[in-house]
């Protein structure tokens, strides 16, 4: 567990972009050494050349070594990410000479690490077997590579159950775990499958009002009215909200059952009077 | 008590109609250039880490053949034994897996094979095997492994040693592979 961490904090800075960090380590040494940087200021802001250049200059004002050297080692590492990230290892190799170089290798070590370690890994997929990647855990807590659960999923779509518990799973109901790193390791719509969104649900509302005696499922309605129109009006309760239905127990209820009855008996009069008549 | 029913032979096996969708037709790229792992090489890896597991640590009884896996990594030979306090103690049974690239989304074909097969209500004397996770109980999170435990246990569980009850017709209008039978499966009890 130890690597992996070293890696994380050599990563963390990505959220700054490259671009940004290095201007403002610029604006900074600017003030300090005017003459050294005219030259370069005009040059065109290539990273690669504003953070190799940056590097010495840091070190050799002892008064700006502090902020500089935070700068500086933000850049180079946040460029690390993204160039680990794009597969470009070579390019790396050859764009930092001197500032990449550290960063590099401790990624690479990493990356075999994690080759050597796979084997024992807790974090195993159940369906492959390797380290779980763009890994989903279902609700019943098993973990899977995204991949190889859509695959089971679409093996069997009208079967969908957790291979290992056969609890129900599905692409809503699995939860994607990200890493510390993982967000800007790759874009997941690049993947095939995508992998579910993450999904965060707002919690409930206060309760101000406790459930109803029926649900809302069940109403009756009566209309009077010319037979067939009334009918209609009364069947079909196009558009207006229906008001929510009062507390069992409540006088109000009471109320309306009354209400309900006597309107039951009376479309039963009027209906059989329809049929005598 | 066993019965089972055939399929009309116009159809599609099931098996091959439940993997149809899975496999794109283009095989994805990602970022880097390289295809992302959904091509054939996930199967086999996954297969040598389960042969790696059995032959570190083989569940009691069960010797895999190595050399049939030497020489086709896709079929399996598999020796196990039938436990003490068993109908079959002393016995010895040879299993055959066989996997194809869809393992393990796929399950494995497996059958008794060689001269000494176990006479049991769910073994028909062909080799084909009566057992729900063969086919459309299998999981992905099953392995050779768990297959042969099954399989022991089923063994090992049995009461009373006979054929299914309609072993004869079975074994001559079957089709050779144990996955084109449509399975009835009623009988936990074994």
């Amino acid at each position: 567990m130890e690597e992996p961490k070293m890696g994380n904090t050599a990563e963390l800075p990505t959220t700054s972009t490259g671009a940004s960090s290095s201007s403002s380590t610029l604006t900074d040494n600017v003030s300090y050494d005017k003459i050294a940087w005219t030259r370069d200021i005009t040059e065109p802001l290539a990273e690669e050349s504003s953070t190799s250049q940056l590097r010495p200059l840091g070190t050799s004002i002892p008064t700006d070594s502090a902020a500089s050297e935070a700068n500086t080692s933000n850049t180079s590492y946040s460029f690390t990410g993204d160039y680990l990230s794009g597969g470009n290892k070579a390019d790396l190799k050859g764009g930092y000479p001197s500032a990449g170089t550290e960063s590099d290798s401790k990624s690479n070590e990493k990356d075999k690490e994690k080759e050597q370690t796979s084997d024992e890994s807790l974090y195993e997929c159940n369906i492959c077997l390797d380290t779980a990647k763009d890994a989903v855990v279902s609700m019943c807590g098993h973990l899977y590579c995204w991949p190889c659960l859509h695959q089971w999923l679409l093996t069997r779509p009208n079967r969908k159950l957790c291979p290992v518990c056969k609890a129900a799973v599905d692409k809503d109901k699995v939860i994607p775990l990200y890493g510390r790193n993982s967000t800007q390791k790759e874009d997941p719509r690049n993947k095939v499958p995508p992998r579910p969104s993450g999904q965060r649900t707002e919690p409930d509302p206060v309760p101000g009002f406790p459930g109803f005696g029926f649900g809302d499922g069940f109403h009756m309605s009566f209309g009077i009215g010319a037979f067939p129109f009334g009918f209609i009006t009364s069947s079909l309760n196009f558009g207006e909200p229906r008001p929510a239905a009062a507390n069992r127990g409540t006088t109000q209820y009471e109320d309306e059952q009354t209400l309900s009855k006597l309107f039951l008996y009376l479309a039963v009069v009027c209906i059989s009077w329809l049929f005598y008549a | 008590m066993l019965k089972l029913f055939k399929k009309p032979k116009d159809k599609i096996p099931k098996s091959e109609i439940i993997t149809e969708p899975k496999e794109p037709k283009t095989p994805p790229v990602s970022k880097c250039g390289k295809p992302l792992q959904l091509d054939n090489s996930r199967w086999e890896r996954r297969l040598h880490k389960e042969l790696m597991s059995l032959i570190k640590e083989p569940p009691p009884g069960v010797t895999i053949d190595t050399e049939s896996v030497q020489q086709n990594l896709s079929e399996w030979k598999i020796n196990i034994k039938g436990f003490e306090g068993t109908l079959y103690e002393g016995e010895d049974f040879q299993l055959l897996f066989k996997f194809n690239n869809k393992y393990p989304f796929d399950s494995p074909e497996v059958t008794f094979i060689g001269t000494n097969i176990p006479v049991h209500p769910h073994v028909y004397s062909n080799g084909h095997i009566c057992l729900s996770i063969l086919t459309e109980d299998w999981s992905p999170a099953l392995s050779v492994q768990s297959v042969c435990l099954s399989i022991a246990s089923m063994l090992s569980s049995c009461r009373e040693k006979k054929r299914p009850p309609d072993n004869t017709i079975y074994v001559k209008t079957c089709n050779k592979n144990p996955k084109k039978t449509k399975w009835w499966y009623h009988d936990d009890s074994v």
